[in-house]
């Protein structure tokens, strides 16, 4: 098997350990140390052609060093023992400049991932260069192949990675583990020329195992759909209307709620769930889960940065709050303990427990209504749950798709939109931690032509 | 005699610790090169940087960072092979450059490439370093002055947050030419976030400024400024009400608004896309895309400001590039790949993130010149419409040239007077349409306070944004009512 990368969990915890010594000898009360490496290759083409070759390396510490309960941290991408030094140095002399924080003291051994199960995360592609350029070409081909009379398709990039890491934590308590991981890709991005004008899109897997990627031909025909199904799109008048957000943009709306109810903004009650424990926020046929241990998993792992093990365990059930996101030093403001959910959240999967479909069975129950298929830029506002997205779509009349739209927005309140999800689609998707099906929600403020 | 202070200071800064020299430099690009190879470079960095963070009244964090590295490139044509390493050793150098080898298949050559370039010379910033040891202290005295000064501002003032960024980049770049040249890059940041609450109802205000210069560059009357500001934004906000939607006339005052040029013409006149044929404005240089009177230049050599380049990372020095030409699509951006494959000669927007990325062609300080117009005119020629004075960013897709971005302050124009604030206005256009709609430019040239930041191919760069106050006849603004 040929690995790209050429360090390991032991030299990295080594790296921890190091400098968590240089800590202690220079007087610091409390260090956490996190070291990783990661390398891997990235080949991208076009035309048919190589666009380019990557050889991907990268390294880093990371310490946080506490006098008492002031802290510093510093990073440093060379790790020799003077970098090192002069990192950990670094971070002693922030943390006397900073105030006092007691909450975020690092966490006690016996509630740290000493000895819990680490979820399988590791599955080098043996790939080479040759191979990976190979899967790019491939790629390249399907899409220029997709041209028809009148519509010409041009590849933008086929890309393909593959990639390895490590890393690895120690703490003063005595806490040291690490673990290796992999992470592959595959994207196309197609561009849709005809005699009005040209639309991009595209289609991407990723997956921590080389061989259950989506195929090229899949993504091709895929990304070409998108691509040429958004050519002589207009605006549709401004309304009030149902809005079905397709599988891939669906799990962008999952990702406004986790951030609703991660522990910063809870603690600091900058979001639009304040103490959102135990209270109903989106419609109750809705069941959110978390699982930090699905083998190989995109967001699996077997502790966070703090290295607290997370859970299987429900964030909404019946569409009532049952957890929420918190490390350590957010947790401690609340009065409560860290979920392990220092680095964010683990693999989420949205489900609805009476009302799902495939696709077009969600049209069919729209009726008339937007598909949204893109969202372009727009603005959350955190507080107020305010949301408003430029998106690309298809119009749709009597639940049959009847033209493509460009030049809208779409907008409305979070808190709205989660009561008013009506259905979740059996083609689910995964994006990263968010996995769920396309989103019906009953109605949305349209903003476009007068 | 070399008199260059800056590729002197950024040398000496590389050099010394990686106890590399000129030759190891020499050696290297010979290795990279065989046949048919047409470009290829080495490009060295050592970053510093720190960060603080300001949260109730105190500053309640700070971090350090050391990166450094070295990317090589070696390009035949548009294909390109790319390399990086953390380690700057000499072995390192030679490990790299095969890697880069074995990546196009080629071989390397054995014969060293003598370095004999002329680097420029410029005078944009001092090549000083902001990150020294024992240095944080003044910078942590700023940061603590904001709590105090927004809340005396406005009794509405729940909560105040600070960040503060001070960066340096050293950066030194060889290539197959023989050229070198280095910089030395000092960046401050710091942005205020205030939040007011009034009857229960929360709302945000943001402001920040930021520049290549030390601590002297913020007085207390420019960042008491900033801080009012932002907690004027926040009030302001409190009495907000949902943006109406539609087609309307809208004015955009002076400063960040102008990051429309940015988005909406900027990004489809970098050379790349023109190269593959993937910009809306492929093939269009020449034609009329707004009203006489509308100029945007691209500018890296501004004096002190965060988007300027006194030496591109590809070793080019800045330049003027006129992007439009009273309403007329005029120019490019270049790097040299693209310049080289194009015929077209590189214009110092050769960037890059970091060693661990490919140059590309980016924007340094994009900004539309002034015309004759004063503000208070062109808010009065409008009956019913939009005035906005600040963004959250934007972005847009290069190959239709649909672009939007959304207020983070604005207000009803209504019979020529500014009236009620409204919140979360998404502005959307084609670029080679909307600017046919801008049918008066003021008299009030600003450039954005020294926060503008710009991502392609997931790059983060700082650039610098900056226009008139305009007025656009017809846009379309989606809000939620």
């Amino acid at each position: 098997m040929i690995r790209l990368l050429a360090t390991d969990v032991a030299s990295m915890a080594d790296v921890a350990a190091q400098a968590i010594e240089v800590a202690r000898r220079i007087g610091a009360d409390h260090a956490v140390a996190s070291a990783s490496a990661q390398a891997g290759v990235r080949v991208t083409g076009r035309d048919g052609a190589t666009d380019a070759a990557l050889r991907d390396a990268g390294q880093g510490l990371t310490i946080t060093v506490y006098r008492g309960a002031r802290a510093g941290t510093a990073s440093t991408a060379a790790l020799d023992e003077h970098a090192i030094t002069e990192a950990v140095e670094e971070a002693y002399a922030i943390a006397a400049l900073v105030g006092e924080d007691p909450d975020a003291l690092p966490p006690a051994l016996a509630d740290m991932a000493v000895d819990t199960p680490l979820p399988p995360i590791d599955a080098p592609s043996g790939c080479d260069v040759a191979s990976l350029r190979a899967t790019a070409m491939e790629g390249d081909a399907m899409l220029r192949a997709a041209s028809r009379p009148g519509v010409r398709v041009e590849t933008v990039t086929s890309g393909v990675s593959s990639s390895e890491g490590v890393h690895a934590l120690a703490t003063s308590a005595g806490f040291c583990r690490g673990q290796s991981y992999s992470h592959h890709g595959l994207w196309l991005v197609a561009l849709a020329r005809d005699a009005d004008g040209a639309v991009n899109d595209s289609a991407d897997s990723f997956d921590r195992r080389f061989d259950r990627l989506m195929s090229a031909h899949a993504l091709a025909d895929r990304a070409v759909a998108r691509a040429t199904g958004q050519l002589g799109a207009r605006a549709v008048p401004g309304q009030m209307a149902p809005v079905l957000f397709e599988a891939s943009v669906a799990t962008a709306l999952i990702g406004s709620l986790v951030n609703a109810l991660s522990g910063n903004p809870q603690q600091r009650r900058a979001t639009f769930l304040p103490d959102a424990l135990g209270r109903t926020v989106a419609a109750p046929h809705l069941d959110l889960h978390e699982d930090p241990f699905e083998p190989f998993g995109v967001a699996s792992g077997g502790f966070d940065r703090e290295g607290i093990a997370g859970s299987r365990r429900a964030i909404l059930s019946a569409g009532t709050v049952k957890g929420l996101f918190l490390g350590t030093r957010s947790a401690g403001r609340l009065g409560m303990r860290s979920t392990g959910n220092a680095d964010g959240p683990w693999n989420l999967t949205l489900t609805s427990r009476t009302d799902r479909g495939s696709f077009a069975e969600l049209c069919q129950r729209m009726g008339r209504g937007l598909i949204v298929r893109r969202l372009e830029g727009g603005a959350i506002d955190p507080v107020t749950g305010n949301w408003t997205h430029a998106v690309a779509g298809t119009w749709v009349e009597e639940g049959i798709p009847v033209h493509a739209v460009a030049d809208v927005t779409v907008g409305g309140n979070l808190r709205d939109m989660l009561n008013g999800i009506v259905a979740v689609g059996d083609d689910v998707e995964r994006r990263g931690a968010f996995s769920t099906g396309s989103i019906l929600i009953d109605a949305m403020q349209i903003g476009g032509a007068a | 005699m070399n008199t260059n202070i800056t590729t002197d200071a950024a040398t000496a800064r590389i050099f010394g610790p990686a106890g590399l020299d000129l030759f190891d430099l020499s050696r290297t690009l010979g290795r990279l090169a065989s046949a048919g190879t047409d470009l290829a470079d080495l490009f060295l960095e050592a970053k510093r940087s720190r960060t603080f963070r300001l949260e109730d009244g105190r500053v309640a964090g700070g971090s350090y960072q050391i990166t450094q590295g070295v990317g090589a490139r070696a390009a035949r044509g548009g294909q390109v092979a790319f390399a990086h390493s953390a380690d700057m050793s000499a072995a390192a150098l030679a490990t790299l450059a095969d890697a880069v080898r074995a990546l196009d298949g080629g071989s390397g050559g054995e014969v060293a490439v003598p370095i004999s370039g002329t680097p420029p010379v410029h005078d944009l910033y001092p090549p000083i370093m902001l990150n020294m040891p024992g240095s944080a202290a003044p910078w942590i005295g700023l940061l603590e002055r904001i709590d105090a000064v927004a809340r005396a501002a406005d009794p509405r003032v729940a909560r105040v947050d600070g960040f503060l960024r001070i960066m340096d980049q050293t950066m030194l770049v060889a290539d197959l030419d023989g050229r070198i040249a280095g910089d030395v890059r000092p960046t401050m940041q710091l942005f205020v976030t205030v939040v007011a609450e009034s009857g229960g109802r929360r709302a945000q205000g943001q402001t920040g400024l930021g520049g290549r210069h030390g601590i002297e560059g913020v007085t207390e009357a420019r960042l008491d400024a900033l801080v009012v500001q932002a907690v004027a934004m926040a009030c302001t906000n409190l009495d907000a009400r949902p943006a109406p939607s539609g087609m309307m006339p809208v004015v955009l005052g002076p400063g960040y608004p102008g990051v429309l040029f940015h988005e909406a013409i900027g990004h489809g006149l970098e050379g790349d896309h023109h190269r593959k044929n993937q910009s809306a404005f492929t093939g269009r240089i020449g034609e009329r895309i707004a009203a006489p009177g509308v100029t945007v230049v691209d500018d890296g050599g501004l004096p002190g400001l965060i988007g300027s380049l006194g030496v591109d990372d590809e070793g080019s020095g800045a330049m003027r590039t006129t992007l439009i030409e009273d309403g007329v699509l005029a120019g490019l951006m270049q790097d040299r790949l693209n310049a080289g494959l194009m015929n077209a000669r590189p214009t110092g927007n050769g960037r890059r993130q970091s060693y661990a990325h490919l140059p590309m062609p980016r924007m340094t300080n994009t900004f539309l010149l002034p015309g004759d117009h004063t503000p208070a005119d062109v808010v009065a020629s409008v009956k019913d419409g939009i005035y906005a004075t600040a963004f959250g960013g934007g972005q847009v897709d290069i190959v239709s040239g649909r672009f939007n971005f959304t207020t983070t302050q604005a207000w009803l124009i209504e019979n020529g007077r500014i009236t009620a604030p409204v919140e979360g206005a998404t502005l959307i256009g084609v670029g080679h349409e909307a600017l046919k709609q801008i049918s008066m430019v003021g008299n009030d040239l600003a450039l954005d306070d020294g926060v503008a930041s710009c991502s392609k191919d997931g790059q983060y760069l700082d650039v610098g944004v900056g226009q008139p106050t305009i007025r656009i006849d017809a846009m379309m603004v989606g809000g939620a009512s």
